[in-house]
């Protein structure tokens, strides 16, 4: 491409026509590298992926689905995010013993498969919301804590005593300098964990055999031998986890440049 | 202070330059042999409107040590550039040994002020690498790897990583890296600049006397006044916006110099006062 | 220090003036075996039969669970499960490698990171826990079917390492060795290889918990002959809960013990070319 032709067509311009033209790509090589060359047992065609997507949103099923998953991980977020928060808070301000005996709980959920929660909470409850929240939960929460710790671990203390030398109580304390402090590693910890969330309740409702949510049409396709319904599913769980990726970072950079003005992603440590 | 310096440099180099064309002695003017830098009315801008060079016309000896100096600014870091070609130039022609510059001039080393030392390899290792790069084997090239160590006084440190190395070190190790390429030009970019005070002077005397055996020709930039005298037998002022030659000196101090003694002696006195007073209009 | 955040510094004093654990490390492992040993307890004794506050049909003992792993720890059923597990995720990040080394070498031309970036960037948010059931579909029921998963997930955290690895290389040390006369591959093994070497452990020590998880995800879903998840999956489905609940812990064990480790030598690897250590 040559230079004029980005100055013609404007930065934004430019990025839409690349996108295109990337995408375009990517169909072309699907449709005629890809379907020919495979079998059709486990490659839909994307004509056939279109028509599959067309009955799942007419008959209502795929937003059945995309909501009940985005239910699930939305709420487990939330719950994960309180959890989180209130731990890091713990371990970060209160007793150092708190700290010491809480924080290896966090980083072991951290590093643990969270998947393995599934079998056992299918005994427990068998299959249902709660279950399925608290393996999002559970996967979310460490996230929260671990980011939201290393906000809290470097405060800068000696604006804390100068708040404090001028009178300030608690409440100021938080409010003035913990919060905005935290909220860069926060933002941060949710543009990771949401992302998450919905991965999580996915594979869950993978793990549970169920036919409800975007894992339960991945489950009922993979019975059915449908390559389209599997490949349509994962075109639309694809979307739903562009816009959420998106939507996180919008949002964060918008809370950002509340908190920290034009300050390109930086803070004061 | 290191020994028989000129020898052992003049050995290293006809190890490495078997078979390239005869140099003439410092005082011979052979005029069979180009220039080893010829740069005529060449200007150069980076595209954007700003004549970073403008007309430049400079010849430089073979085995001449040329400083360029000039404040901030005025181009002779894209000068250097343009000899190594790393760029070219907008107009007119960069000739080496007479051959045109076309894309990297292999037949030059470039030293820039931050070291391009391999931090994994050690000192040796390091030192040995333009050797290595020209298939020598290992036995030889350590052999002549710890001979430059030898010269630039780093002979205990051969297995140090350069993140184990003081700054001063670290120049010395990028020098004596300088030493066992073979090219016939080398390029340096205010390399001690980095360096406190005292270290850059052992330095600067450290180049000098390896310098007095090599028969590389130098091409140094500083906005140091007091190392251009020190170390050029010749000094290009150059002044800013656009970037130009102003006026060009032979440095008439006679070697074997002694770096810490220069500044004190009348004719490097007299010149640092005729440069200084045409470099500071410049800075106005 | 941090405690006197929302605290009064003379409400932090009192509570200094309180007994405290002191801060050296013997002390802090002591404190937390107690406090595990207490909850422990604490769970030994509520757990019980019908009735109890945690009932064993559900939760076992603790007692049960130790025996439980005991047993497959002695038959050596568990290390069995536990190679086909590694061998799996080892296969995968075998494959997946020189695939993201070759994919972020193709956005190192100008063209190459126009028309890919998009397609990565997209190919990125699919959820990859859904592509187990294409993989169904082409493999089978098969370890296979768990490589391609794993193998497709890692991909990703290796690519976006590549390329930042192949972005920040100094162009002026790559300068200086052409100008020494090395050609392209000498340039190759003697810089660029190494110099990727620090994103490679990064990306590896990310890699390979996530790898461990998505196995053992993909086990549980497509539970073949051998492995961690399987094993799982097996005592799930006959509701042995001591059995499953001692392969849980087991893995979750594991699962700390890979951490660590890889922790531990990216650290050392970090501090022997002199960057400051992080973890």
């Amino acid at each position: 491409m040559n230079p004029r032709s980005w100055q013609v067509l404007g930065h934004g311009g430019a990025e839409v026509l690349r996108w295109v033209v990337s995408l375009g790509l990517l169909l072309a090589v699907w449709q005629w590298l890809l379907v020919p060359h495979t079998s059709s047992v486990f490659v839909a065609a994307p004509s056939a992926v279109w028509r599959e997507l067309g009955s799942m949103t007419s008959d209502g099923s795929l937003w059945s689905a995309v909501g009940t998953t985005l239910s699930e991980a939305l709420v487990g977020f939330a719950i994960g995010l309180g959890v989180g928060l209130v731990l890091a808070l713990a371990i970060g301000l209160m007793t150092p013993l708190v700290g010491k005996l809480l924080e290896p709980v966090v980083t072991g959920v951290y590093t643990s498969p969270k998947f393995v929660l599934a079998p056992i909470l299918f005994i427990w409850f068998g299959d249902g919301f709660g279950p399925r929240v608290i393996v999002v939960a559970a996967d979310v929460f460490p996230v929260i804590a671990i980011y939201a710790l290393g906000g809290i671990r470097t405060v800068n203390t000696d604006v804390v005593l100068a708040l404090r030398l001028y009178g300030g109580g608690w409440r100021h304390v938080t409010g003035k300098v913990l919060v905005p402090h935290i909220s860069g590693d926060l933002i941060t910890a949710v543009t990771v964990a949401l992302p998450r969330a919905i991965t999580i309740a996915i594979g869950v409702e993978i793990l549970f055999g169920t036919t409800t949510g975007i894992g339960g049409l991945l489950n009922t396709d993979t019975d059915l031998f449908s390559a389209p319904g599997v490949w349509a599913t994962l075109v639309a769980g694809t979307v739903i986890s562009a816009l959420c990726i998106a939507l996180t970072q919008v949002i964060g950079a918008a809370t950002r440049r509340h908190f920290f003005g034009d300050q390109a992603g930086g803070r004061n440590r | 202070m290191i020994g028989k310096p000129r020898q052992r440099v003049a050995e290293l180099k006809r190890a490495g330059t078997a078979g390239s064309p005869a140099v003439p002695d410092d005082d011979g003017a052979d005029t069979t042999i180009p220039p080893a830098v010829q740069l005529t009315d060449v200007s150069f801008d980076y595209g954007n409107g700003v004549t970073t060079l403008q007309n430049i016309d400079l010849s430089v000896r073979p085995g001449e040590v040329v400083v360029l100096i000039g404040p901030s600014g005025c181009g002779k870091s894209t000068l250097l550039d343009l000899v190594a070609g790393v760029s070219a130039p907008t107009t007119g022609g960069l000739l080496c040994d007479g051959v045109p510059v076309r894309g990297l001039n292999k037949s030059v080393t470039y030293m820039t002020q931050r070291d391009t030392l391999l931090p994994w390899r050690t000192a040796l290792d390091n030192a040995a690498l333009p050797l290595e790069i020209r298939g020598v084997r290992k036995a030889e090239r350590h052999r002549r790897a710890r001979e430059a160590l030898a010269l630039t006084g780093l002979s205990d440190a051969e297995k140090r990583r350069p993140h184990q190395l003081s700054g001063g070190m670290r120049s010395r190790l990028a020098l004596a890296r300088v030493l066992l390429s073979d090219a016939r030009i080398v390029l340096m970019d205010e390399p001690f600049a980095a360096l406190d005070a005292l270290r850059r002077v052992r330095l600067q005397q450290l180049l000098l006397e390896i310098w007095r055996g090599s028969q590389q020709t130098l091409v140094y930039v500083t906005h140091d006044l007091n190392e251009a005298i020190a170390l050029g037998d010749r000094i290009v002022l150059m002044g800013s916006h656009p970037g130009r030659i102003l006026l060009e000196r032979q440095v008439d101090i006679p070697h074997p110099r002694n770096v810490a003694r220069v500044r004190t002696m009348p004719e490097a006195e007299e010149l640092y006062a005729e440069l200084w007073s045409v470099l500071e209009s410049q800075l106005r | 220090m941090t405690d006197t955040l929302i605290s009064s510094p003379a409400a932090a004093r009192r509570r200094a003036a309180r007994w405290q654990p002191d801060a050296r490390w013997q002390n802090v492992v002591v404190t937390r075996i107690l406090f595990a040993a207490l909850l422990l307890s604490l769970w030994q004794a509520y757990s019980g039969g019908k009735g109890a506050v945690i009932p064993e049909v559900a939760l076992s003992k603790p007692s049960e669970i130790a025996s439980s792993l005991g047993h497959l720890i002695a038959n050596g059923g568990i290390f069995g499960a536990l190679g086909s597990t590694l061998a799996a995720l080892a296969l995968a990040l075998v494959i997946s490698i020189p695939f993201a080394a070759a994919l972020a070498l193709l956005t190192m031309t100008r063209a190459g990171e126009w028309i890919l970036g998009p397609i990565v960037t997209i190919l990125y948010a699919v959820p990859k826990v859904g592509l187990i059931t294409v993989f169904i579909l082409m493999a089978g029921f098969s370890t296979k079917t768990h490589v391609l998963l794993v193998a497709t997930t890692v991909m990703f955290v290796y690519y976006y390492s590549f390329q930042q690895g192949l972005r920040d290389l100094d162009q002026r040390v790559v300068r200086s060795l052409r100008l020494f006369g090395a050609s392209a591959p000498q340039i190759g093994y003697l810089y660029v290889l190494r110099a990727i070497v620090p994103n490679v452990v990064v990306a590896t020590r990310v890699a390979i918990p996530m790898a461990f998880g998505f196995e053992v995800f993909a086990e549980l879903r497509v539970p073949t002959a051998s492995g961690l998840g399987v094993m799982l999956n097996q005592y799930t489905q006959n509701l042995q809960p001591g059995p499953a609940m001692a392969v849980l812990v087991f893995i979750i064990v594991v699962a700390c013990v890979i951490d660590a480790l890889l922790g531990y030598w990216a650290a050392r690897y970090a501090k022997s070319i002199g960057v400051g250590v992080t973890r």
